[in-house]
C-alpha cells in the first residue's frame, strides 16, 4: 500500500491534469470575484473567503480530476502495470481513493486562497485579528474538505466502473446535476415542507458551515451524511473491481 | 535445462456470455524456455496471458506460477512478473524516466542508476528524457519491455513485442528478447503472428486454435516432426515427375508447369539430379529444406 501511495504522489507532482485545474479555478474565481464587485451583488470580506469553497461549479471540476487522471489509467495501462505486479485490487482502489482526496484538498486550497486573498483586496479584510483568523480558517477549511470528501468516493466509483474518461466526467456532471436538482425540489417545493431532506445532500452542508459555526449538531449530521456518500460508492467499487475483467 | 514449471494451468476456461474465449487450457512453461504461444487473431492468447497476468479472471479452472496457487500466492509470484499486453502500457505525458520511475515505486526499488541500465538494454539510451508521447511506435514497444524489466522480473509475458514494427525494429526486438533470455535466464512467454520471427527464438511452442490448447511442442521435437522436402524447378515438371517416378518409384507432387516437390528419399537428392540431366531435363533449381513452423501450423489448426 505505501509503494502504491508513493506512486500517486509522484503521478499527481508530474501531472498537467492537477496544475490545468488549479489554474482554471485560480481564474474563474478571480474573475468571480471582479464581477461581483463590479456588478455590486453583495459585500464578502476576505476573512470569509473560506466559506466560498462550496459552489457545486467548483466541485464539477472534481469529476474532471477523476476522468483525466483515474479513468486514464485504464487506457494507459497504468491499472494493468499496478495489478499485474500482484498489487492488490482494493489497495490500488484505495490508492485512488488517496489521490483523489489531495486533489479534492488542493483544489479546494486553492479556492479558498484565492477567494480570500481577493475579496480582500477588492472589499477589504475585515476585524478578525491574524490569530484568530489562522484558527477560524483552518478549522473551516478542515470542515470544507470533509464535506467535498463526499465526491470523492463516487467520482473514483465512476472511474473505475465506466474506466473511460470520457464517460467518468459525464456521469460526475449527472451526479451532481442530480443531487443539484433533488436540493433544490426539497428546497423550494410549495406544498408539504420537505426541507428536512436537504439534510441528506453534501451541498446542504458544506454551503452552510457559515450560518453554523456553534451548531454541534449540524457538523456530526454533516460529518455522518458525507461519511456514508463516502463510504458507499467505496464498498461497492472495491466489491466490483474485484471481480472485474481489465482490458 | 531445469525441470522447474514456472507456469502450470489447469482446465483454464473463460467464458464471455456465450463465448467461450477458452477451453480447458493445460499448459507449462519450465524454467528458462522462451514459450512462443501462437494462434490466429481471437484464438484466446490474449485472454490467456490476462489470467496468467491477474488481469481477467478464469471461469474454470487454476493457475500455478512458481509452484503456488491461490489468489493471495498468486499474488506474491506475480512480483516476478514482467508484462507488455497488447499496447504498451505508458503515461505519455511522462519522459521516458519517469515512465520508469512510477514502475520502480510500485514495486518499491529506490535504485535510480537502473533506469538507464534497462534504457541501455533495450536500446533507449539518450531517451531518457524525451516524452513518451513523442517516440514511434517502435520505440513505444521498447519503452514497455524496459517498464516490464525494470522491477527484475524472472518471467516475461509478451504478447504481440513485434507489432507494428518495421521490419529493422523486428530484427532488433528479437535480439532483444534473445538477449534476455540467454544473459539474463529469464523464461518468456511470447504470442506473435510471425511465426518465422517466433521460430528464431522460440524454445517451445503452443498452438492455441478456438479457445483450445491442442498442442504443445519443444523446437527440437517440432524439427523431427517436419520432414524435409526436395525442390525441383525443371522447364517439364509432369515429365520430370515421371522420369523420377520410375526410376527410384518416389511420389512427387506437381505444383506447377515447372515445379515439382517430393516429401521422401531426400538423401538422394544428388541421383534425382542426375537422372533429370541424364534424360535431357533442364534443372534450373534444386533444393533441400525443412518444413516450417508455418506450415506446421496450418497443418495443425486446419485438421482440427
Amino acid at each position: 500500500m505505501k509503494d502504491l501511495l508513493k506512486v500517486e504522489l509522484y503521478k499527481l507532482s508530474k501531472s498537467k491534469t492537477l496544475f490545468y485545474l488549479m489554474l482554471l479555478l485560480f481564474t474563474t474565481n478571480t474573475f468571480g470575484i471582479i464581477t461581483n464587485k463590479l456588478l455590486k451583488n453583495y459585500v464578502l470580506l476576505g476573512q470569509n473567503g473560506v466559506f466560498q469553497a462550496g459552489t457545486s461549479v467548483n466541485a464539477m471540476w472534481f469529476g474532471a480530476f477523476a476522468g483525466f487522471f483515474i479513468a486514464s489509467e485504464f487506457q494507459n495501462g497504468g491499472i494493468r502495470n499496478a495489478l499485474a505486479l500482484g498489487k492488490d485490487r482494493g489497495n490500488v482502489f484505495m490508492a485512488k481513493i488517496f489521490s483523489m482526496i489531495i486533489c479534492i484538498t488542493i483544489l479546494l486550497f486553492v479556492i479558498v486562497v484565492v477567494q480570500t486573498i481577493g475579496n480582500s483586496i477588492v472589499n477589504g479584510f475585515g476585524e478578525m485579528p491574524v490569530g484568530e483568523f489562522a484558527v477560524f480558517f483552518l478549522k473551516n477549511f478542515f470542515h470544507t474538505i470533509v464535506f467535498h470528501l463526499s465526491y470523492a468516493g463516487f467520482f473514483t466509483m465512476f472511474a473505475f466502473l465506466t474506466q473511460k474518461p470520457g464517460l467518468t466526467i459525464l456521469f460526475s456532471f449527472c451526479f451532481e446535476a442530480i443531487i443539484l436538482v433533488f436540493g433544490g425540489f426539497f428546497e423550494n417545493y410549495k406544498g408539504q415542507n420537505l426541507k428536512p431532506f436537504l439534510k441528506l445532500f453534501p451541498q446542504f452542508y458544506y454551503t452552510k458551515i457559515d450560518h453554523n459555526l456553534s451548531n454541534q449538531q449540524f457538523f456530526m449530521n454533516g460529518y455522518l451524511v458525507c461519511l456514508l456518500y463516502f463510504l458507499i460508492p467505496v464498498i461497492i467499487s472495491v466489491f466490483l473491481f474485484r471481480k472485474m475483467d481489465i482490458k | 535445462m531445469s525441470n522447474k514449471a514456472v507456469l502450470e494451468t489447469f482446465q483454464i476456461s473463460k467464458q464471455y456470455g456465450n463465448n467461450k474465449a477458452l477451453h480447458d487450457v493445460n499448459l507449462r512453461i519450465e524454467e528458462g524456455q522462451i514459450y512462443g504461444l501462437i494462434g490466429l487473431n481471437g484464438s484466446g492468447k490474449s485472454t490467456f496471458m490476462r489470467i496468467v497476468c491477474g488481469l481477467i479472471s478464469a471461469t474454470e479452472g487454476h493457475i500455478e506460477l512458481y509452484g503456488k496457487s491461490g489468489s493471495t500466492d498468486l499474488q506474491k509470484q506475480r512480483s516476478k512478473l514482467g508484462q507488455t499486453i497488447e499496447t504498451p502500457a505508458l503515461y505519455p505525458e511522462m519522459t521516458a524516466d519517469e515512465n520508469l520511475m512510477v514502475q520502480m515505486t510500485l514495486a518499491g526499488i529506490s535504485e535510480k542508476k537502473k533506469i538507464k541500465e534497462v534504457l541501455r538494454r533495450v536500446g533507449l539510451e539518450d531517451t531518457g528524457n524525451k516524452k513518451a508521447k513523442n517516440f514511434s511506435l517502435g520505440m513505444k514497444q521498447r519503452l514497455a519491455l524496459a517498464i516490464s524489466l525494470i522491477t527484475d522480473p524472472k518471467f516475461l509475458i509478451l504478447d504481440e513485442p513485434t507489432n507494428g514494427l518495421d521490419p529493422v525494429g523486428i530484427v532488433e526486438t528479437r535480439d532483444i528478447i534473445k538477449n534476455l533470455a540467454h544473459e539474463y535466464g529469464l523464461t518468456i512467454l511470447l504470442s506473435s503472428h510471425l511465426l518465422d520471427e517466433l521460430s528464431q527464438i522460440a524454445t517451445h511452442y503452443g498452438i492455441l486454435h478456438q479457445g483450445q490448447l491442442i498442442t504443445q511442442i519443444s523446437a527440437d521435437e517440432l524439427l523431427k516432426s517436419t520432414n524435409q522436402y526436395i525442390k525441383i524447378i525443371t522447364d517439364n515438371a509432369s515429365a520430370s515427375a515421371e522420369i523420377l517416378n520410375t526410376a527410384f518409384s518416389v511420389k512427387c507432387e506437381v505444383l506447377s508447369d515447372t515445379e515439382i516437390r517430393i516429401n521422401e528419399q531426400s538423401e538422394r537428392i544428388a541421383d534425382f539430379n542426375k537422372a533429370l540431366i541424364m534424360s535431357g531435363q533442364k534443372v534450373q533449381h534444386l533444393s533441400c529444406n525443412q518444413h516450417k513452423l508455418e506450415d506446421y501450423f496450418l497443418n495443425i489448426t486446419q485438421s482440427n
